[in-house]
């Protein structure tokens, strides 16, 4: 059986959780709190490739499954309750659904799959629900019953896996410009256009580009909740994990630092072509963009999901755990856009035809 | 209490000022339809200004209910990378330009006839 790690009160022995107010590990029934640095002791297998004993869980084959339904299950035991919990071949953290206790899959963060950095989450549940209830108001074509009848379905707090990427890139550009010159005399208006070649070569930096590194997670949605402040990452410990769901990557870093270096070459591009000043128009000619270095590292980021319920239709919002940045599409309440499009129609036609009326 | 009361005040007020506002600008447009040329009020005339009028207005209703349903669509995909330049990494060794050649273009401009002499 793999080993499950939980994290006990050292006073009342309850299940501790991480308090992202706080920033340290509490006790929920004794308001105990503890640093993390103080209960890091499971953390120790965690480099040495293997925990003693520890093997993926056997494939459950009962007889009620179907050949290949349980393909990429794995069960695990609550040490609190001897609960089962059932979780994928990603899961790194749950909470038992039995008694609620928060559970870390040691075996999901060995060797090669310990995450190098974590940042904790620094913004709690409450704060996702209130995000949300701001994130509805001030919105005209929102339906109003949209806010009394939707449903929070779920929120819960992941730590996202995401691969985290340094480098440092060439840039080479051409672009053909132009400057314009106007002029008259008594008989003629002169327009006079200068043509030239223009070329900027340099070199330019990023770190800590995040790629989200699980297929789990919409990457446009994880991309919409950027940015990551980076510098208030922590070595991981996986107490930072208790009372959180976790997966360990399942993309790898080839196709993440696909999209990684489209983003920084487009960045490039840009930032080149902002340089090219003083001229009427410009137009990039050629361009090429080459990685001097690249690096990874595989950190997890804190990311609040929610989802609601509305004419059984399921819509999901995502929140930054770190800056509160919260996303989510809405959906548009058709009749109150057309009121709003012939009444603001009628109404600025009808000010037009006045003043014309006046004044014309 | 007393703010609620204070608020009632000034809704009155607003809607007083409002309508005020109205009834003057309607009886100054009656006034100065009294002046106006009457060709203006022509049906066909009337008639096309009220359609170009209607298409601007609906072209304009159209981008405000636009930008408001954007608002309701906020998961966008991000492109750049931008906020993760290190910062003073940016540095452009070659900068330079090469001219090539020029183009002139010269337009007539029109003059003023002279008015001849009538001679006869």
């Amino acid at each position: 059986m793999p080993k499950l790690s939980e994290y006990k009160c050292l006073n009342c022995n309850g299940a501790l959780v991480f308090d992202s107010k706080l920033q340290k590990m509490k006790c929920p029934f004794c308001d105990s709190s503890f640093t993390v640095e103080e209960l890091s002791a499971p953390d120790s297998q965690l480099g040495a490739g293997n925990i003693e004993g520890d093997s993926w869980a056997q494939d459950i084959t009962p007889n009620t499954w179907a050949d290949g339904e349980t393909d990429g299950l794995f069960s695990y035991v609550c040490r609190s309750c001897g609960g089962e919990i059932i979780g994928d071949a990603n899961m790194a953290a749950t909470s038992c659904p039995y008694c609620g206790n928060p559970v870390v899959v040691l075996g999901a963060f060995t060797g090669k799959l310990k995450p190098d950095y974590v940042i904790p989450f620094k913004l709690s549940k409450d704060d996702a629900i209130s995000a949300l209830s701001r994130h509805l108001q001030g919105k005209r074509l929102l339906p109003k019953v949209f806010k009394d009848e939707n449903k929070l379905k779920e929120i819960k707090g992941f730590y996202v896996p995401f691969w985290v990427f340094d480098s440092e890139l060439y840039g080479n550009y051409s672009y053909k410009t132009t400057r314009i010159h106007r002029w008259s005399d008594k008989y003629y208006d002169y327009t006079e256009t200068k043509f030239y070649d223009v070329f900027r070569e340099g070199n330019i930096s990023f770190r800590s580009v995040p790629i989200d590194g699980s297929e789990k997670f919409d990457d446009m949605l994880m991309e919409s909740i950027e940015p990551f402040d980076f510098s208030e990452a922590v070595d991981f410990k996986t107490a930072y994990l208790a009372g959180y769901l976790a997966d360990k990557f399942d993309v790898n870093t080839d196709i993440s630092w696909k999209r990684a270096g489209t983003r920084m070459a487009n960045t490039t591009q840009q930032s080149f072509y902002d340089t090219v000043t003083g001229y009427d128009s410009v137009r990039q000619n050629s361009g090429e963009c080459t990685v001097l270095s690249k690096s990874a590292k595989y950190a997890l980021f804190p990311v609040w999901m929610l989802s609601t319920v509305w004419k059984d239709k399921t819509y999901t919002f995502a929140m930054n755990g770190q800056t509160g940045k919260f996303v989510g599409d809405l959906p548009v309440d058709k009749k109150a856009a057309a009121r709003w499009l012939i009444g603001l129609g009628i109404g600025i036609a009808a000010a037009i035809f006045l003043i014309t009326l006046l004044f014309i | 209490m007393f703010k609620k009361s204070v608020r009632k005040t000034a809704l009155i007020l607003v809607r007083t000022a409002v309508l005020s506002a109205a009834l003057t600008a309607l009886f100054s447009i009656a006034a100065f339809a009294e002046n106006v040329e009457k060709s203006k009020f022509d049906t066909g005339p009337l008639i096309l200004r009220g359609i170009v009028c209607l298409a601007i207005g609906f072209f304009i209703a159209a981008i405000i209910t636009g930008t408001m349903k954007s608002k309701l669509n906020t998961v966008r995909g991000n492109n750049y990378a931008s906020e993760y330049i290190v910062p003073s990494s940016f540095t452009v060794g070659r900068a330079n330009e090469v001219y090539l050649y020029n183009k002139v273009d010269k337009l007539a401009r029109p003059q003023a006839r002279e008015e001849d002499d009538g001679n006869g």
